[in-house]
């Protein structure tokens, strides 16, 4: 079954909203900028990580202060993409301001509110440091993400979190594929999210192949974001971002045959550009988002930004043609390969 | 896809405090409930809690490996639904065979045990970088993809992480990955294990008895924490006739539905329960009348058992329930998956135990829950999970063959 992509809603280091991505990856008005780097503990011995972290701001735009006190930055991130990708899909005759209802909420994510949890525990700590704050606590669950979004959007569907690392978008799609299938809902908000923390980015400093193996090569760096999508079966009118065609999750890259003149796009950061081999165009943009567990769900509106205006920048370790043989039969997949050695894909045209 | 296909369980697996196995839980469940105790892990607590005895746990340990306590739970409960369902790992050689698990505290990166572990490294080594890195973590605590990795399954894995409702929601969800033909079975539940940061958080949140808990009880002052896992061999109709085999029971529906009212407060209208029922229902093609029994999610906090109560007077007015927490404790993540191995048990016994800690009844409540053991005249029970965050979801399991 196809589905029918309405609206994105995208946070990261380049900003809010699709226009950002647009205008970061698309039609550059500035350099990507090296990412600040920044360091955690004593200078001499501290490594320094390369970090693109988010600022959501904006989120004052849509939701009042008071009830976003007790939200943390993890949650922010997710509710500000829902927040623009329901927007997105009002606008330029998209869906009309009702939504098709019931409407869904997935919320795909590899890490969880780990910068709430993991680095607020000490590795030192007696169980009298394990005594979170009853709002620590309550963020330290692991569908918090989609419980915010629930509340603050007044979403009474089905609504699911989805926590398989980096296998975790893939299936997710998977899931809102299945439900609008089903018709267990109408539509469906979905979306990736993960947030920078110390211990992820120290634990990638110390990740082999980061780089890809390649040491002549910028490394990969640690990001975080969220990308949200509205998503309704294939059915319905106007078409303003492709489709998504299909969605696989499985152990043998091998069973993949990638359709002629498609490209794949991938984070850079495995072993994805070896399995996929030099005869099949690829593109890693995480030089504009960071790579982390759900970047996937970026990588997937970069796909329908890069179909949408069928032109890219080359400048991102793409070596792709955006000439006519894509532009007659546009299709790029998504590929993520997981650390239990599955793979993820998502096709879109 | 048509999502009232019911879809077949062949096994059945549990653990909790209540019991090694699904036999001796059922056993626990008909005599008297067990006694909580504050956990050991936490000096000088109050609280108790239903911690799953060592003696239930296998004496060899299935997964050398496994970093967690949940892995091991999941393992045993799995292992006993497999034998259950008449499998084994040889059987399942070339077999689309899914795992999908709930969990609250079990599947993530931040898991405790692990922090410990990579600090004991760290003082060794002098290195002030955290191994291992969040992906060795994900593999050595995640359930889903120790089921998966243990039996050798080549299907796909997924981790539910809905808080109190995933197990019911993994059961729920694992449907359509059967419907779809994307597998031909799935081994899908829930798992929690005891964690010391769940255990301070709920006592933070005042949702904590100092004693056993009495779900729907007048003196009902919050619940006790619990542990343990359950799991069930979900199936296609296409493999179980291969296999020449029947259903235990079926799903014949589920629902889930959001309050998108309050994270830790229910809706006292019960808007999102509402809604979880009537899906389930539209989705098992019955009406509350052909509900025999209810399942409730009965944690023993005022609010909770006050809207299941309001809830089930007004859509399920003769209909019996009973809460099972008394037994075992709010298990969490696993709660859903346990309590719905209770349900069709319960079914298959044609009765239903005694609510524990249900003893003086509620003058606010309108509907009370049973007292004694209860005969169910009836081969389809609902069961419900309420989640932090307001996610509802809701199971119709039936007996009746062919449905």
């Amino acid at each position: 079954m196809k589905v029918r992509i309405n609206g994105i809603g995208v946070i990261g280091s380049f900003g809010c909203g699709i226009q950002s991505l647009e205008e970061a990856v698309i039609n550059p008005i500035r350099p990507i900028p090296e990412p600040p780097r920044k360091s955690f503990g004593p200078e001499q011995t501290a490594p320094v990580a390369p970090e693109l972290v988010a600022d959501t701001a904006l989120l004052g735009r849509f939701v009042p202060p008071k009830a976003l006190r007790r939200v943390d930055h993890y949650s922010r991130m997710a509710i500000l993409a829902g927040y623009l990708a329901l927007q997105d899909a009002k606008m330029d005759g998209g869906l009309e301001e009702k939504l098709p209802e019931p409407m869904g909420v997935i919320v795909a994510t590899g890490m969880g509110p780990t910068a709430g949890t993991l680095d607020s525990q000490s590795p030192d700590a007696d169980t009298a440091d394990l005594r979170l704050s009853p709002i620590q606590f309550s963020n330290s669950v692991h569908n918090a993400a989609a419980a915010y979004i629930s509340m603050l959007l007044k979403i009474r569907g089905p609504n699911v979190s989805i926590n398989q690392y980096d296998m975790s978008v893939p299936l997710a799609f998977q899931t809102a594929m299945d439900w609008l299938e089903e018709g267990r809902a109408a539509s469906v908000l979905i979306g990736g999210v993960d947030c920078f923390s110390k211990g992820l980015c120290d634990a990638t400093l110390c990740t082999p192949n980061r780089n890809n193996g390649n040491s002549s090569r910028r490394p990969v760096p640690v990001g975080e974001g969220s990308a949200f999508f509205v998503l309704t079966p294939s059915g319905a009118k106007k078409t303003r971002y492709p489709f998504i065609r299909d969605v696989r999750i499985g152990r043998n890259l091998q069973d993949i045959v990638p359709p002629s003149n498609a490209l794949i796009l991938h984070d850079g950061s495995g072993e994805e550009a070896a399995l996929i081999g030099p005869a099949i165009s690829q593109a890693v943009f995480s030089s504009v988002y960071g790579a982390f567990p759900s970047s996937m769900a970026l990588d997937l509106a970069m796909s329908a930004l890069l179909l949408k205006k069928k032109k890219g920048r080359s400048a991102l370790h793409t070596h792709f043609d955006f000439g006519p043989d894509f532009r007659k039969n546009p299709r790029i997949c998504c590929l993520k390969k997981g650390a239990a050695g599955d793979w993820g894909w998502i096709e879109v045209e | 896809m048509n999502r009232q296909q019911p879809i077949a369980i062949s096994g059945i697996g549990c653990i909790c405090a209540a019991g090694g196995n699904l036999s001796d839980c059922m056993d626990t469940l008909f005599t008297c409930a067990p006694e909580p105790a504050p956990p050991t892990s936490c000096p000088g607590s109050q609280h108790p809690v239903f911690e799953v005895p060592d003696r239930f746990l296998p004496e060899v340990n299935p997964a050398p490996l496994a970093g967690t306590r949940a892995a091991r739970l999941a393992l045993k409960a799995a292992e006993e639904a497999l034998a259950d369902a008449g499998l084994n790992p040889e059987m399942l050689c070339g077999k689309k065979v899914g795992v999908m698990i709930g969990t609250n505290v079990s599947g993530g990166v931040s898991n405790r045990s692990l922090q410990q572990q990579s600090a004991g490294e760290v003082k060794e080594t002098g290195s002030r970088i955290f191994c291992p890195s969040p992906a060795k973590r994900f593999l050595a605590v995640n359930p889903a993809q120790w089921i998966a990795r243990h039996f050798n399954f080549s299907g796909p894995c997924q981790t539910i992480v809905n808080a109190c409702s995933a197990g019911g929601d993994a059961i729920g969800l694992a449907g359509a990955w059967i419907r779809s033909g994307r597998c031909d079975m799935v081994i899908a539940g829930g798992v929690d294990a005891f964690y010391e940061v769940t255990y301070y958080g709920f006592i933070a949140l005042m949702n904590c008895d100092i004693e056993p808990c009495k779900p729907f009880d007048a003196g009902r002052n919050g619940l006790n924490l619990g542990e343990g896992a359950g799991i069930m061999v979900l199936e296609s109709d296409r493999m179980l006739a291969y296999r020449g085999k029947r259903a235990r029971a079926f799903v014949a529906g589920y629902g889930m539905a959001s309050d998108a009212y309050h994270f830790t407060a229910p809706d006292p209208d019960a808007g999102g329960l509402r809604l979880a029922i009537q899906d389930a229902l539209i989705s098992a093609g019955t009406c509350p009348s052909d509900i025999a029994f209810i399942n409730a999610h009965g944690t023993g906090t005022r609010d909770n058992d006050r809207i299941e109560s309001h809830l089930f007077y007004d859509l399920f007015p003769d209909v019996p329930f009973g809460s099972t927490k008394g037994y075992t404790g709010h298990t969490l993540g696993a709660s859903g998956a346990i309590e719905a191995a209770f349900t069709i048990s319960c079914l298959e016994r044609q009765q239903a135990p005694a609510s524990a800690g249900f003893s003086e009844p509620d003058p606010e409540l309108p509907a009370h829950p049973v007292r004694g053991k209860t005969p169910i005249r009836g081969t389809t029970a609902l069961s419900e999970t309420l989640a932090f965050g307001g996610n509802n979801s809701v199971l119709i399991f039936t007996t009746e063959n062919g449905s």
